[in-house]
């Protein structure tokens, strides 16, 4: 019960942090010197993509977990994560190639950053669609694990992409370098990073409940059967 | 397509999305929750069970 009352909490918080960073990023930030008002887009495109990487690095540590400890809560952490990674993913596309169009004259190309993005959705959705084939529990997870983790790869990869290889993508946003962004460009990038992180944790909460009352259904089905 | 009009179809796209998968994880929720109840052995004793 105190569990619902803070998830819920949880989940307000993030509204209203959502509400906020759309004011920020309508009202507050400027428009960019070059693109304009278009830029504003940057506001959902990066925190979407943050979100979707740190969501598989969830996978990736709870994947880590569940094969040294064989822990049943880190593969119902990983599986809960990577969905909603795979969300995130397949947003930070969406938005991107929407942003592309005016300032890139085109919806799509076959750029580094983009396609190790777009390999990473891939790798996600096979992650699930191998949960989804895999009937037996202990098998599913180990299966998982491995593909969690060794999937992973991709992230550091996506982040290194523009600064190895000559893209049309921008440099990385936020980095260990620091910014040369406009102050209130910084701020609000910022906030908006921690309100979607904060809808990721809602999401991740109410997701891996979903995981857990799941389990206790197939320990249940499995008890009817013994009892009958 | 205006400027304005690739703002307003990323944000509603984006947000629109979250917002449905808000709703789709909370009717699986609902949905788990009553399996459950059908499932679980009825209780004896409780007050207010006949």
């Amino acid at each position: 019960m105190i569990g619902r009352v803070l998830a819920n909490g949880l989940g307000v918080i993030a509204l209203l942090a959502v509400l906020a960073g759309l004011y920020l990023a309508f009202f507050y930030a400027p428009p960019d010197a070059l693109m304009g008002d278009v830029q504003r887009i940057m506001y959902i495109h990066v925190p979407t993509a943050w979100v979707a990487f740190f969501a598989f690095f969830v996978v990736f540590v709870a994947s880590l977990l569940y094969l040294g400890k064989r822990w049943p809560e880190a593969d119902r952490l990983a599986s809960a994560s990577a969905e909603i990674g795979v969300l995130f993913t397949a947003l930070t596309l969406i938005a991107g190639s929407i942003w592309g169009k005016p300032t890139w004259g085109t919806w799509w190309t076959w750029d580094a950053r983009l396609t190790t993005t777009a390999l990473l959705l891939v790798i996600y959705v096979g992650y699930l669609m191998l949960r989804s084939f895999v009937d037996e529990s202990e098998r599913r997870a180990r299966l998982a694990a491995l593909v969690g983790i060794v999937g992973f790869i991709d992230v550091p990869l996506i982040y290194v992409s523009v600064l190895w290889f000559r893209t049309l993508h921008q440099p990385p946003s936020l980095g260990t370098g620091g910014s040369k962004m406009h102050e209130a460009m910084l701020f609000t990038l910022l906030f908006n990073v921690g309100a979607y992180t904060l809808v990721y944790l809602f999401l991740l909460v109410k997701r891996v409940r979903l995981e857990s009352l799941r389990a206790i259904s197939e320990m249940l089905a499995v008890e009817k059967v013994r009892h009958d | 397509m205006t400027n304005l009009a690739f703002i307003l179809a990323a944000y509603s796209i984006t947000l629109g999305a979250l917002a449905a998968y808000g709703m789709l994880v909370w009717s699986r929720l609902r949905l788990a929750e009553h399996q459950i109840a059908m499932m679980a052995p009825p209780q004896e004793g409780g007050y207010g069970q006949r």
